[in-house]
């Protein structure tokens, strides 16, 4: 009994850390959602790759809704993902932004991805160099309000370590959406 | 030693009893979970007319060549909520005109239950912020050059639909050249849209100031390309009775 449960113990823990390493060997990752209304001066989301879009939302929200953030920042969100590539760091990320193109406002309309602004970042040494800049998918994480078909929809991210390239892809309601599957290079 | 194996043999039982009780919520959460999209009531129900979400139009942000043809929005209201302002759809879209959670962030600034539960006037000021913003887009500019579209008049009701179904969409229509081009998931196309936003409206409605009865039929939209490119006549959606006129 005791070995079976040691056993059962061992692969749980196995599970874990191949999840951590996943991160740059290859498989899929599912990017990570940021909310910004707290202002970080450590984010790096914050800082080094959305600071521009932060600063636009919350000039539109004083300007156009007419609301006093005290000093918060206006609700933005990001999806992104962290991979290791040699010496560096590269972080790809999708934000959540007027700029972005939405889907359909319709009662009848399931949930759809936003195609919104991208960016691939690289930290070295504590130096941040935007790579490349792009359009992207985004998607909220789900939540409990969601029917079950749309409780596994995520943004995912993968990078080749041999060739540096980044992929995305998107999975709704179970299925895979074309115009999210796309290739970034980072060399 | 005997003490020590028992120790672990306490840790792993207790270990696995609250695995197996993880893996019990998660199945529990599944089933309880809705298969399919199930609507939602924040705050209260409305019931708001036609006429009075063209008020709110009116009275909105929304660029004047829009509200030219609010009587239209007003169905479009009615079309999309029933003149609800607190539904969640159960799956992406709240509120008077089921604006999407993404959009419900970037132009009011909350979520989908704050924007139920905001006024009729302050979720009509969101959507047409939206509206204003996706009037740029290129496929609502090609759609105006068009003047008509597979058989259709592109009106203020027509360019609302396409931004309502998004941007994105609206251009996937464009570019096949017909309203079938594109249709959600229950099939309503763009064109469905806009038919069923002038057939919901008022026909009595009156725009702004209660004195002009709103003129809802070819020529309703007074952008340069449409009012220099008419419709031909068959093309007319519109059908007025004897007794309409």
């Amino acid at each position: 009994m005791s070995r079976l449960l040691i056993t059962a113990l061992a692969f749980m823990l196995s599970g874990m850390t191949s999840a951590v390493q996943a991160q740059s060997d290859g498989a899929w990752q599912t990017m990570a959602l940021s909310d910004f209304r707290e202002p970080s001066t450590t984010d790096p989301l914050q800082t080094m790759v959305w600071p521009d879009a932060i600063r636009d939302a919350n000039a539109y929200a004083n300007r156009e809704l007419k609301k006093n953030l005290n000093g918060k920042n206006a609700w933005v969100t990001a999806l992104s993902t962290r991979f290791e590539d040699k010496s560096r760091s590269i972080i790809i990320s999708t934000v959540l932004t007027r700029a972005c193109e939405s889907g359909a406002n319709h009662a009848g309309a399931g949930v759809e991805r936003s195609i919104c602004p991208l960016r691939i970042v690289t930290l070295d040494h504590g130096k941040a160099t935007i790579l490349r800049e792009d359009r992207g998918c985004y998607i909220d994480p789900p939540d409990a309000a969601l029917p079950a078909q749309n409780q596994g929809d995520s943004i995912q991210a993968r990078l080749n370590p041999a060739t540096g390239q980044i992929q995305m892809r998107a999975i709704i309601g179970g299925k895979l959406i074309a115009e999210c599957a796309r290739s970034y290079p980072t060399r | 030693m005997r003490t020590i194996l028992s120790d672990t043999l306490k840790t792993s039982v207790f270990l696995m009893i609250r695995f197996v009780r993880a893996c019990l919520l998660v199945c529990a959460l599944c089933f309880a979970l809705p298969a399919t999209a199930q609507r939602t009531q924040f705050c209260e129900r409305t019931n708001y007319s036609a006429q009075e979400i063209t008020d709110a139009v009116n009275a909105s942000v929304l660029r004047d060549d829009l509200k030219s043809t609010s009587c239209t929005l007003g169905g479009l209201g009615r079309f999309e909520s029933g003149g609800n302002k607190g539904i969640f759809n159960g799956s992406c879209c709240t509120g008077i005109f089921q604006l999407n959670t993404a959009n419900v962030r970037r132009y009011a600034d909350t979520n989908r239950e704050g924007y139920a539960c905001m006024s009729l006037q302050e979720q009509v000021d969101a959507w047409a912020r939206l509206t204003n913003d996706g009037y740029n887009t290129p496929a609502v500019r090609r759609l105006m050059e068009m003047g008509t579209f597979d058989g259709q008049r592109v009106d203020a009701g027509f360019i609302a639909s396409c931004i309502q179904l998004g941007p994105g969409n609206c251009q996937e229509m464009v570019s096949s050249g017909r309203c079938s081009g594109f249709a959600d998931s229950n099939g309503t196309t763009i064109c469905d849209m806009a038919r069923s936003a002038r057939q919901n409206s008022d026909p009595n409605c009156r725009e702004g100031n209660n004195s002009q009865v709103c003129d809802m039929g070819p020529g309703d939209f007074p952008t340069t390309p449409v009012a220099a490119n008419p419709p031909a006549s068959s093309a007319s959606d519109i059908i007025v009775g004897p007794g309409q006129i």
